[in-house]
């Protein structure tokens, strides 16, 4: 995409993130009510932000272009509030899957592809790398990405699901399913206008248009890819906002007979919370500017391992800058520590991505 | 089922085997032998065997209590939702009653005017406190700090030695928790513009106290706001920090405040990232009155009061933190043990092994620090400060590798684990930020460090 275009893009998100969406995210305490999250999608959806059925320029789409472009959107409306980020990346990655696969489903879908317990180690990493796999990565691989449950939190309004199914011999298979059994989580800990629940794919019907091997395996390992990408840029936008936060704050309160801005104490955390993002930043804008097909996964699994705690470490800097304010619903501080922590443990934890990033590396990948 | 001990875990020979140091040290001269020990132990037991008698007695009846009333109901109270001020939810009340009878709520002060066996006071008060405050913190935050807190609210009455208001206030309120009618305190200091100036005295002194004590008739009218008052909506009495009229903060004075005395109000307590079984008030007075008698410590001692009371609970909140983490490190374990993945447990794999034992290690060390401080005879600011600031630090960090295990099952509820963050982070906090402590560190240095500046 043209840079002219690009920038016309990022301003109409821009400006659906101030009048829509920070209008209904003023009282962090108050979470976006269900009614206000579809509505959120379907204006969303309009206004071609979010992929749809009907080819356009929404997340994810256009993928024989940089990445750049999505992450910059995904960073923006997580910025105003990353579960409604959550939800967009989850909806269009779902639905750019399914174009890809040929396969179709009317409405929104959900695509699960990530495992009943992160992703599998090391033995994700020697499967994508085309490795001979021994009996304890077949065995590790089958259960995390079987037919098991899957946890997932997301916007539970989905009418199809996608998921890559492990298959007994070692071989990657989409699936597309208009009935997963849902079991809902009344509680989780982040993300609280979204929900978290497990699913269980149940019967599973299979692709016709992308069953060869290699190709599935690709997907997998971009769809991996795009996941991963996503949410390093929610947990970047959600850290961005703390830090907009506290710097603000910092400048107004007055401790010691001075605005707080002014004590080294303070300009250590917000230094501190400065440097994360900064590094994620320049992290991810250096994985934006390659398309899918240049993007390589152990350099995406390496940036998260890196970014989740690094912005988690910046988040609850930015709240400690608050003091006892920042344990309060009502300021919002709280809610961006717990949707970071919540990403962070999304779809392979920081320990379980350096295995991958390892083992990747030493596979050659 | 399997017999669990049939094989060794991955990476390790099994127990039995010659080269494990559990045979092997069969080998050792008899004399060498009880100089090592390899023995496998519980490590609670192992702590609670290291402690004095009393002590590790005193610790046992804490788990114990902890166990039966606080673990069964603190999920439930957690999500439970948010209590207008004054307000208890149902379970919490039965927590508090029991605590009452069981001498949780009075046990500041020995038998008969408390609950606390007289042999404890052998020991620093901060040291069954801290004992307390970890036990109770590692079933749940919120519950702990709903029956702690009460301590720190008579803390200011026990150090200004002011025996009138304990005969005619503590030592009945004392009484009544013990028959399970709970009479609570509470402490406030931190006000709407003065959070860390409340407590650091270089903030302290270019502060404008925003509640003030007016003098009258008999005693004195107090007027402001408090805000962020651990339990301040259901404490019979509060204890208020005020500056008198015309003066600074140097004037600060406690005041003991009946809750229902007119003026008194709370408005509002804030909806909390955690720790929810305990109220986070604002207090409003407005001209409340409180007679003379009823000032704590003399006019003008309010600042050493709050000081000294600091000192002393920064020691149970760093054991908090070691609660905390040790909640974190427990969950984490039965999970590892329980979870299995890709045909066996979790607890298998070298990298889940190396977290735990990062998780032990740090726990370990936080409660030695902590025991360390609540040990010494005189509550010392460094130490209570560096404890207070190290430990609350490391419950983050262990909480977080506990997440990390966990991974997607993290975010649970269920898991508690996300719930043992989300408390943890409020010690982090309170009590001075830890920023603040650690400058309070420095503090209590500062005059051997102007010596070594001047070449002394």
């Amino acid at each position: 995409m043209d840079s002219p275009d690009q920038d016309a893009v990022l301003a109409e998100v821009d400006r659906f993130a101030t009048r829509w969406l920070e209008p209904r995210c003023v009282r962090p305490e108050l979470p976006l009510t269900s009614r206000d999250l579809d509505a959120t999608l379907v204006e969303a959806r309009t206004l071609g932000i979010v992929a749809t059925a009907d080819p356009g320029l929404g997340l994810w789409e256009d993928l024989d272009d940089t990445l750049s472009r999505s992450l910059r959107v995904l960073v923006r409306i997580a910025r105003a509030n990353a579960g409604v980020a959550l939800a967009f990346h989850l909806e269009s990655l779902a639905r750019v899957l399914l174009r890809r696969l040929g396969f179709e489903a009317e409405g929104p879908g959900l695509a699960a592809v990530f495992g009943r317990y992160g992703i599998g180690r090391s033995a994700l990493a020697r499967f994508l790398a085309g490795v001979q796999l021994d009996e304890d990565d077949r065995a590790l691989l089958l259960d995390v990405f079987g037919a098991s449950d899957r946890l997932v939190t997301g916007h539970d309004g989905f009418s199809w699901l996608l998921w890559p199914a492990m298959e007994d011999r070692g071989t990657v298979r989409w699936c597309l399913t208009t009935t997963p059994t849902i079991r809902r989580h009344p509680h989780a800990h982040g993300f609280d206008e979204l929900a978290t629940f497990s699913v269980r794919p149940g019967m599973r019907r299979m692709g016709t248009d992308c069953t060869e091997e290699t190709a599935n395996r690709a997907l997998f390992a971009e769809a991996l890819t795009l996941h991963a990408l996503g949410l390093v840029a929610i947990a970047l936008g959600s850290a961005q906002r703390a830090h907009g936060l506290a710097r603000s704050f910092a400048a107004t309160r007055r401790q010691g007979g001075k605005t707080i801005d002014g004590h080294p104490a303070v300009q250590l955390l917000l230094a501190s919370s400065r440097g994360a993002i900064t590094s994620v930043e320049g992290s991810l804008e250096a994985l934006g500017q390659r398309s899918i097909r240049g993007a390589s996964i152990g350099r995406v699994f390496s940036v998260r391992a890196e970014a989740h705690p690094l912005l988690c470490r910046g988040a609850n800097d930015a709240l400690q800058v608050f003091g006892g304010m920042g344990y309060m619903r009502d300021v919002g501080l709280e809610k961006v520590v717990r949707d970071l922590n919540h990403l962070r443990v999304l779809s392979g934890s920081p320990p379980e991505l350096a295995l991958f990033v390892s083992a990747w590396e030493m596979h050659g990948g | 089922m399997a017999d669990p001990f049939a094989r060794p875990l991955q990476g390790h020979v099994h127990p039995s085997s010659v080269l494990s140091p559990r045979k092997a040290f069969a080998r050792l001269a008899s004399l060498v032998r009880p100089m090592v020990r390899y023995e496998p132990q519980d490590p609670w037991e192992l702590d609670t065997s290291r402690l004095p008698r009393l002590l590790a007695a005193h610790r046992r009846k804490l788990r114990a209590f902890a166990e039966s009333w606080l673990a069964p109901r603190a999920l439930d109270i957690d999500v439970a939702p948010h209590a207008p001020p004054g307000k208890l939810h149902p379970a919490s009340r039965e927590v508090l009653r029991a605590a009452g009878r069981a001498g949780h709520l009075s046990d500041l002060l020995p038998r008969p005017l408390g609950s606390l066996d007289p042999r404890l006071l052998r020991f620093p008060l901060a040291f069954p406190q801290a004992l307390k405050a970890e036990e109770f913190a590692r079933v749940d935050g919120g519950l702990m700090l709903l029956l702690c807190a009460t301590g720190l609210g008579v803390a200011p009455a026990l150090l200004a030695g002011n025996l009138g208001a304990l005969r005619r206030t503590v030592i009945p309120a004392f009484r009544a928790c013990e028959r399970g009618e709970p009479h609570l305190f509470a402490f406030a200091i931190t006000e709407p513009a003065a959070g860390s100036d409340a407590e650091e005295s270089h903030g302290a002194s270019l502060l404008r106290p925003g509640v003030v004590a007016k003098a009258c008739q008999g005693g004195f009218r107090l007027t402001g706001r408090k805000c962020y008052i651990s339990g301040g909506d259901i404490a019979k009495h509060v204890v208020v920090f005020a500056a008198l009229e015309g003066e600074g903060m140097e004037s600060w004075t406690a005041f003991l405040v009946p809750a229902g005395a007119e003026g008194f109000r709370v408005p509002r307590t804030e909806l909390k990232m955690g720790m929810r079984a305990s109220g986070a008030a604002e207090i409003e007075l407005d001209g409340v009155f409180v007679p003379e008698r009823d000032v704590l410590g003399g006019l003008r001692a309010g600042w050493a009061l709050n000081r000294a009371v600091l000192n002393v609970s920064r020691i149970p909140v760093a054991a908090m933190g070691v609660g905390f983490a040790r909640a974190a490190l427990e969950e984490a374990t039965a999970f590892a043990c329980r979870f299995r993945l890709g045909g066996k447990p979790l607890v298998d794999y070298q990298d889940v092994q190396l977290t735990l034992a990062q998780m032990m290690a740090e726990t370990n060390a936080a409660r030695a620090l902590v025991w360390q401080a609540a040990a010494s005879p005189q509550a010392r600011q460094g130490e209570a400060a560096a404890a207070k600031f190290h430990t609350t630090d490391t419950a983050r960090r262990v909480c977080e590798l506990a997440m990390d295990l966990l991974g997607n099952h993290a975010v649970l509820h269920e898991g508690r684990v996300e719930k043992v963050f989300r408390d943890a982070r409020l010690t982090q906090i309170f009590e001075g930020t830890n920023q603040i402590n650690r400058l309070a560190v420095i503090e209590e240095e500062q005059e051997r460090l102007l010596g070594l500046l001047a070449g002394r």
